[in-house]
């Protein structure tokens, strides 16, 4: 029997007179997995507060599953439709068969539910509190393990009358909510193959920014291999995107450059100010509003008060750092959901480490910074940089599409 | 670009490619089919097989013969395994080429295996103090990773204990290279054309007695069914015209090559501190190398940028990171596992690039010393 799908968006009550528009946003991204993923033809209706996706082919659970990162969904519950005749007490007899067919694969164990009838069609006959009675008998006639619980109960039992159709639903899965998919405007966001980055780039995705990714590639203090490690992640944040964009940006030069000029303590900081410096440019391109970083307080030398200041004060756009009041152990249990974690700690060659000088400055000389950073713009070899990234799109099932030059287009 | 990865693989005899284009466009006929045609290429196979028996110096008999496979990786497999349905005991070295350790290692264990570094000061010491008796040993007459060779004396040390063993030698890195002498006291001998400017996808298994040989895998009568699958005449004879190059390019390469890779390694002397050849006896075409102050992949992709390809570690174990256990069994210290390269060379690779070489490594050793540690 094929399914429909009943989707809830979440925060809905929060969005007054914006919820046509995120409701469209979300509709968008969900016919964007589908094409990618289903062969049937999808419609989508509106259902009091919720969306309603039918196909005339079953829809798998793999799509349910991919529908499941899209952010700002609450929850999707499949939905068994049963056409109704013009005899209602037939129709009960089968809704009947049909609930108790749908129950038996979750009610395997001792369990409490709840049956909640709503009549769309109120010409049918029968009141919704007598059916719901009607149908949580049979259920419990059946299934003796099983208990009522009005109030809290595991499984509910969605049953809605319409004018040709009945629909059940019983299963539940939970998505990741939030706010649509660039719904909360655009940002780049800084990629180290770290732990971290990949869980702020999950937070921000959640608060509906759509995301483009920036890596800095020392070559050739490192080898390439890095690259695909980053592309891996990419691949992940991908899935909560309806299309996305990679950029890999030659920063060895660069790197050696201010590596020879700068006081040993200060190059780790000043590494950090130029990756800055190149995402405000990059970012100015692809008309991204902010650059998102993994910063954690306090959790290397660079993540300092005083570091993140100097960094801060000569980024034309705001910096983003959702990390920034998490322990590690909060970062490692998103990373670990997100599945991310396994692929940030392979070891990979990172020239942070190469770089990194005896004692690293926590609270740098402001005066010396700002001369540093005011006697060596770089122009030449950012332009550089940008000039011979590496760009990827990346649609939401992880395909990589290589681009010719930097720039950005949805 | 200087390429300079050879033990990798090396590039084409131009001649080469040129035949490969001439054979497979003309000569791409089945060697097994009933035509004519056919049958001169399955005689041209046949009399491929004894001169290259013959250029290597080996003697040729009725029940001698060679295989060709794939590779030297399937030649190794192949014969190691077919040996141990009855040898008992292998005598073999752990830092030698994977498909030979590997397919050791992945014998049943009844067998007993004893590794030694048969390139060591100490080596002859241990041959002493091995008590228990050796059915087979499998050893490469050049190691791919240090250029090491195996000395004669090794070897009569191992024939005079053990005179009835049987013996492969992996040949891969030896041949029109470097001289073995006992070439015609071993069993099998393994080598491959992509390491003598022949195409990649084709190797030898020399067997000097053929008789009762196993085959793995199953098929047609190619062969007399010991090696199953379509005879590639292209491909064999772009292998038989780079292996007849290369033993003359020997000829005429040998003293020239000695005395410029000399040069070019004394010019490192004293500056250990920073880099150091450390092995002594090795191929003239391997130059085996430690970058002390600085990881060796960094170094290398420096050198890369200046348009000189050289190897950190064999290709086949680059991925790994930090701890290398065939390293470990070469001598070198897991201190130094990341420091490693090797520079390769090929009979196109010339003083002047040497020149070019050594200059480049200055630079790259003087560009980074604000890394230095």
């Amino acid at each position: 029997m094929n399914h429909d799908l009943l989707i809830s968006v979440d925060e809905l009550w929060l969005k007054g007179r914006n919820r046509p528009v995120y409701f469209q946003k979300i509709t968008s991204h969900i016919l964007r997995v589908f094409k990618l993923k289903h062969a049937g033809k999808v419609y989508t209706k509106n259902d009091s507060q919720r969306l309603r996706i039918s196909s005339n082919e079953l829809i798998s659970q793999e799509v349910i599953k991919a529908l499941l990162y899209i952010p700002g969904i609450s929850s999707i519950s499949p939905a068994v439709l049963m056409n109704r005749t013009e005899n209602e007490s037939n129709d009960i007899e089968q809704l009947k068969q049909v609930v108790l067919k749908e129950v038996a694969t979750l009610f395997t164990t001792a369990t409490t539910f709840r049956v909640s009838v709503r009549r769309v069609d109120k010409k049918f006959q029968m009141k919704s509190v007598d059916l719901e009675r009607l149908i949580g008998t049979e259920i419990l006639k059946n299934f003796s393990h099983s208990k009522v619980d009005l109030k809290n109960p595991n499984e509910v039992v969605d049953i809605r009358i319409q004018l040709k159709k009945i629909s059940i639903s019983i299963n539940n899965f939970k998505g990741i909510g939030g706010l649509p998919f660039d719904s909360s405007g655009h940002a780049l966001s800084m990629l180290s193959g770290g732990i971290d980055s990949p869980v702020a780039s999950y937070q921000m995705l959640k608060r509906g920014m759509k995301e483009s990714y920036i890596f800095f590639h020392a070559y050739p203090f490192v080898g390439d291999e890095v690259k695909e490690k980053i592309k891996d992640l990419v691949k992940l944040l991908s899935r909560y995107q309806k299309n996305t964009h990679l950029y890999i940006i030659p920063f060895g030069d660069i790197q050696n450059e201010i590596a020879k000029l700068c006081l040993d303590e200060y190059r780790t900081l000043l590494f950090r100010h130029y990756m800055v410096q190149v995402a405000n440019h990059a970012a100015e391109i692809i008309n991204a509003d902010a650059i998102i970083t993994g910063d954690s307080l306090g959790q290397v030398s660079s993540q300092t008060v005083g570091n993140l200041t100097v960094v801060d004060k000569h980024s034309k756009k705001l910096m983003l750092r959702p990390l920034i009041g998490l322990n590690k152990e909060d970062v490692i249990t998103i990373a670990k959901k997100i599945e991310s974690f396994d692929i940030s700690i392979i070891p990979h060659d990172d020239a942070c480490a190469l770089f990194a000088p005896e004692s690293p400055i926590t609270n740098p000389d402001v005066q010396y910074f700002d001369q540093f950073v005011e006697a060596n713009k770089f122009q030449e070899l950012i332009k550089k940089a940008i000039d011979n990234a590496e760009v990827y799109s990346v649609n939401p099932i992880g395909e990589f599409y290589k681009k010719d030059f930097f720039s950005f287009d949805s | 670009m200087i390429y300079l990865d050879n033990a990798a693989t090396t590039p084409l005899f131009p001649e080469v490619l040129n035949e490969l284009n001439e054979n497979y466009r003309v000569h791409f006929y089945n060697p097994s089919s009933p035509s004519r045609e056919s049958k001169r290429l399955l005689e041209e196979i046949q009399s491929i097989k004894i001169d290259m028996m013959k250029l290597l110096g080996l003697k040729v008999s009725d029940k001698s013969n060679i295989f060709f496979t794939s590779g030297a990786t399937e030649s190794n497999n192949w014969i190691i395994r077919h040996y141990l349905l009855k040898a008992k005991s292998v005598l073999y070295f752990k830092g030698d080429h994977p498909s030979l350790v590997n397919s050791i290692e992945s014998t049943d264990a009844t067998k007993k295996l004893f590794s030694f570094n048969p390139y060591s000061i100490d080596s002859s010491k241990f041959i002493e103090s091995l008590s228990e008796e050796i059915e087979l040993i499998a050893l490469s007459s050049v190691n791919n990773q240090t250029g090491q060779i195996l000395s004669e004396e090794i070897f009569r040390l191992l024939k005079d204990k053990f005179p009835t063993a049987l013996w492969v030698i992996d040949h891969v890195q030896g041949v029109g290279k470097v001289d073995i002498s006992f070439l015609n006291e071993v069993d099998a001998i393994v080598f491959a054309a992509h390491k003598m400017g022949g195409p990649k996808g084709v190797g030898a298994l020399f067997l000097k007695n053929a008789e009762h040989l196993t085959s793995f895998f199953k098929g047609g009568d190619q062969e007399n069914g010991l090696r199953p699958g379509t005879i590639n005449y292209p491909l064999i004879k772009g292998f038989y015209s780079a292996f007849k190059l290369s033993l003359k390019e020997k000829m005429d390469d040998e003293l020239k090559r000695k005395s410029c890779v000399e040069e070019f390694l004394k010019a490192f002397h004293g500056r250990s501190d920073l880099i150091e050849f450390p092995f002594k006896n090795h191929s003239p075409y391997i130059l085996f190398g430690l970058v002390k102050k600085i990881p060796a992949d960094v170094f290398m992709r420096h050198l890369e940028q200046k348009n000189i390809i050289i190897s950190t570690t064999s290709a086949c174990s680059s991925k790994i990171k930090a701890y290398n256990p065939s390293l470990e069994a070469l001598g070198i210290g897991e201190k130094w596992h990341k420091h490693v390269f090797r520079i390769s060379l090929f009979f196109n690779t010339d003083f002047e690039n040497l020149k070019v070489l050594e200059k480049a490594i200055n630079e790259v050793l003087l560009e980074l010393k604000f890394l230095m540690k």
